[in-house]
């Protein structure tokens, strides 16, 4: 499988995963991932990328909503922060956390 | 190497997981949030409403449709009145539900399942009776009732939205505490009602005249917080034609009283555990305004109605715009409550209500004889024991952990508890069952009502919170009535003392009959006005209606202008809404400034104080955002108050045994007498009268806003709206929510309040003309939508500020101002 169509498939899974169940979906795509694809290159940061990728595929489409800089601004004012900041925090935080839980699932499986 | 990495990438999952799923100190849960999905960014594609949309709901009879105008108002149109409701559920919902939820919530005691540092608001509430008054009131509402239908349909509305909720709609605010909203029930609006009644209703004067008598005696003391208020401008007519200034000398400060010691202390705990502010001062109090106008004083010949109840402000606001139409049954436009089935303040095609509170004493104390100080099961009335009902509660965190225990305690007259080591049982109108509670059943049927005197009727059994009532109809009739349960009590009938709680002869005998209640119809001067004040002239009648009247500013103010023209329209009806002259100042100020050139002829002048003077002189009296003498004058009174009262003072600045500021009545019956002991300020040797007082104020008043704004008086930074703005919070106090720099034509006691810091004003405004086709105008400080991120959420605090009023498109919705329609079916179909 090139590496391509692994990072859209993976990207596809972490947006499905997210729309389907929710949030949590994140860090469980992310084991399952640094489980199965332990052989590929760099499955840890892989498995960070497409969380980002993902998750900024959904943002692109709220983006779309009339209100999207409004309600990352007071959200992001509520959190003490700017609207892009927490755009940025948007996409930081499952980068972070899908590295955590694929460097994980890695840690077990990998041989070396 | 590889158990280092899983140890430390677990590690850090762990606690990633944990931020996101439960928070961390002052992170709320950030799953929920930054969630692309369901959290709030997806809001961003379902903040407006849409073109078209839809919704089932269970029990609806036929389809309705909900047109939404330009200014988020929904016309709802149905083929039941239950119907009706049930749409109106579940348009609020879609607007207000996390609202309704935490209004809920406030009054059942149930805020710390949100955040535990509520826990102390739900004590109050709890401890109140809210809960169980409300219960009690639902319990007796009859099930095959047109009340409990439309209640069971209001909710079945709410519980459909809830359920069809999409992900993006999730209110930002329970995202916020990581909480789903709750299913609503038909007794919810209950609570509501409760709950506002701890706002309208629950006065304690007692309170503040058994904290004076400690200091000064009983005498001094119930001159006070009288129960005659010293300027009349009665909201019953009472054949004058301008306020009547009756000033008789005050007593002087006698000897401190003890003898009532130990239940002031009682009682002053009471009043503190049942979050009620005792010492605040008469510009922190509620208050609201309405008037009718008759035929005969109005331009096109018809009556005209204006209201605007001032409450606390929040965003979202209190209230919510709706208009309700049943062809042939139902036609009724106005402003309801979130999480009520009716228009509580509006008009239909026939009549139009306002309302202000009447500020009525409703609440006594009993001092009760228990059998166990300490855990007490009975207690003693009439030589015998009777048992108390025990109620234990639980308290719960927002992980349902348990914060609290407690057990509340009740006799036949409502809460028992104890307090500097007396039990203290409590009677209160609005928790009393001898009525069913009809507020819901009045709100409805005034809603069909066709004429002043049909609203009457439909109001005749509304218990409370006592409200009075302005009616005006396309007949050109025009009414008013002090409505509510009002206690009937033993001996004097005086609410002013605490009660023997062992003798059943202490009882409340009974309510006034509606026959007796402060009203008029149609008077001979063709207007008719409220604005809290003392609601009877006690030269008319005598009887015991309350105590610690507001001085009546405002209803002089309204009555002035009233009554000096008699060619009024709606649009100049709108301007005196916002009307910032002030009947205060103008009594104040001259006082001021002759106390200032009395002494200056005694040659006791100084640059300050004649500078001082000159710029109040200066003074238009009138709170306008540009003005910049209004500081000067409030904050001359702020410490006129603090110098006068010292005799009020104890030692504790804090300590809720201080008395409260006492309001303009007893200050106004001062001012006539120049050397009182009163004015004597007893922490300084000297011996000062009126004139020292008044001029040590003025100057001390001009040295502080000097301190804070700078020594040029015609710099912007004394403009009244700069140091002065408005506040209106969000309801969880989250600032970017909230509107904190609201400039506004609004000053302490002018027409255009502004009370408590600059959070308490017009909670909404309301002007109808009745004539053949019904025109009105309606405005309130904020917007249809609860949802911070709407362009509904605020898009009406700027024209509020200024005054303006929108036209309520009341006879018909242009195709071109609807800008979504919601189409409801029966769930199944």
């Amino acid at each position: 499988m090139s590496t391509l169509i692994r990072i859209v498939l993976l990207s596809a899974a972490y947006a499905f995963g997210a729309l389907a169940v929710g949030w949590w979906s994140l860090p469980v795509t992310a084991f399952a991932w640094g489980w199965v694809g332990t052989k590929t290159p760099r499955p840890v940061l892989t498995g960070a990328v497409c969380a980002m990728l993902g998750w900024g595929a959904l943002m692109l489409f709220d983006a779309t909503g009339t209100s999207f800089a409004a309600v990352a601004g007071g959200v992001g004012a509520v959190l003490k922060i700017n609207g892009a900041a927490f755009l940025e925090l948007s996409l930081i935080f499952p980068f972070v956390l899908a590295f955590c839980a694929a460097g994980c699932a890695h840690a077990l499986v990998r041989k070396d | 190497m590889r158990l280092t990495s899983f140890i430390g990438f677990t590690l850090l999952t762990g606690g990633l997981c944990y931020v996101a799923a439960r928070g961390a100190g002052p992170l709320p849960p950030l799953g929920p949030i930054i969630d692309p999905a369901r959290g709030a960014l997806a809001m961003a594609r379902s903040t407006e409403l849409p073109r078209a949309w839809s919704g089932k709901i269970p029990g609806l009879s036929a389809g309705v449709t909900v047109a939404y105008d330009d200014r988020g108002v929904p016309h709802v149109k149905a083929t039941t009145v239950d119907d009706a409701y049930r749409a109106l559920g579940f348009v609020v919902a879609r607007d207000r539900l996390f609202q309704m939820e935490l209004q809920f919530r406030a009054a059942a005691g149930t805020t710390s399942e949100f955040n535990e540092k509520a826990l102390a608001i739900d004590t109050v509430s709890r401890r109140i009776g809210l809960a169980w008054g409300a219960e009690r009131r639902f319990a007796l509402v009859k099930k095959d009732s047109k009340e409990m239908r439309s209640l069971d349909a209001y909710a079945a509305g709410v519980n459909a939205y809830v359920d069809q909720m999409r992900p993006g709609d999730l209110p930002i605010e329970y995202r916020l505490l990581g909480k789903r909203p709750m299913h609503w029930e038909a007794k919810n609006a209950f609570y509501f009602l409760a709950r506002m009644n701890q706002t309208l209703s629950f006065n304690l004067p007692e309170i503040n005249i058994l904290k004076a008598q400690l200091l000064v005696g009983r005498a001094a003391a119930e001159e006070l917080y009288s129960s005659r208020a010293a300027i009349q401008e009665p909201i019953q007519p009472n054949g004058q034609k301008t306020t009547r200034f009756d000033l008789p000398p005050m007593p002087p400060p006698g000897e401190p009283d003890s003898s009532a010691l130990s239940a002031t202390k009682a009682l002053a705990l009471a009043v503190s555990a049942m979050g009620v502010t005792a010492t605040a001062d008469e510009t922190t109090r509620e208050a609201s305004n309405n008037w009718a106008i008759g035929p005969k004083r109005t331009k096109n010949g018809f009556a005209i109605l204006a209201g605007d109840p001032h409450l606390d402000l929040s965003l979202p606001s209190i209230w919510y715009e709706a208009h309700l139409t049943v062809p042939g049954q139902l036609d009724s436009y106005g402003f309801t409550f979130a999480g009520t089935p009716s228009i509580v303040l509006g008009f239909n095609r026939d009549v139009a209500w306002s309302a202000t509170n009447t500020g009525a004493d409703v609440v006594d104390f009993y001092r009760e004889t228990v059998d166990d100080p300490k855990n007490p099961t009975k207690y003693m009335l009439d030589g015998a024991w009777r048992t108390i009902d025990l109620r234990p509660q639980t308290y719960r965190g927002p992980s349902g952990e348990v914060l609290l225990r407690d057990t509340l305690r009740y006799t036949h007259r409502g809460p028992l508890r104890e307090f500097a080591g007396l039990w203290l049982s409590m009677r209160w109108t609005a928790l009393d069952t001898n009525n069913v509670d009809a507020s819901l059943g009045a709100f409805q049927a005034a809603q069909t009502a066709t004429s002043v005197a049909g609203l009457m009727d439909a109001m005749a059994a509304y218990p409370g919170p006592a409200q009075n009532f302005v009616m005006a109809d396309r007949g050109g009739n025009i009414g008013i009535r002090s409505t509510g349960l009002y206690p009937i009590r033993p001996g004097d009938g005086s609410g002013l003392a605490l009660r023997d709680g062992a003798t059943s002869a202490s009882d409340w005998t009974g309510y006034w009959s509606t026959k007796d209640y402060p009203q008029s119809v149609n008077p001979p001067q063709g207007f008719l006005a409220s604005a809290n004040q003392q609601p009877i002239d006690p030269k008319v009648n005598p009887k015991y209606f309350g105590a610690d009247w507001p001085a009546p500013w405002r209803a002089i103010r309204i009555n002035q202008r009233l009554r000096a023209d008699s060619a009024w329209t709606p649009g100049k009806v709108r301007r005196m809404q916002v009307d910032s002259g002030s009947a205060r100042a103008d009594f104040y100020v001259p006082y001021f400034l002759d106390a200032v050139a009395r002494l200056a002829g005694a040659g006791r002048s100084s640059n300050d104080i004649a500078r001082a003077a000159a710029l109040l002189a200066e003074w238009k009296r009138s709170y306008t955002p540009g003005d910049k003498r209004a500081i000067l004058f409030e904050t001359a009174m702020e410490r006129l108050n603090f110098l006068l009262w010292d005799e009020l003072n104890v030692r504790d600045s804090n300590s809720s045994m201080r008395p409260r500021t006492p309001g303009g009545l007893a200050l106004a019956r001062l001012l006539q007498q120049p050397d009182s002991r009163w004015w004597d300020d007893r922490r300084t040797p000297a011996l000062e009268t009126r004139d020292d007082v008044l001029a040590r104020a003025l100057t001390l008043a001009y040295a502080e806003v000097v301190a804070k704004y700078g020594r040029d008086p015609s710099s912007s930074d004394w403009e009244w709206g700069t140091t002065s703005p408005m506040k209106i919070w969000h309801l969880l106090k989250l600032e970017p929510f909230s509107a904190l720099d609201v400039e506004a034509r609004s000053g302490p006691e002018t027409i255009a309040p502004r009370a408590s810091n600059g959070t308490h004003s017009a909670s909404e405004r309301l002007v109808v003309e009745l004539g053949p086709t019904v025109r009105a105008a309606t405005t309130y400080p904020g917007g249809q939508s609860g949802n911070p991120f709407s362009k509904f959420y605020r898009d009406r605090i700027g024209r509020w500020s200024h005054g303006a009023l929108d036209s309520a498109l009341f006879n018909d919705v242009p195709a071109a101002r609807v800008i979504s329609t919601l189409t409801l079916t029966p769930e199944g179909k």
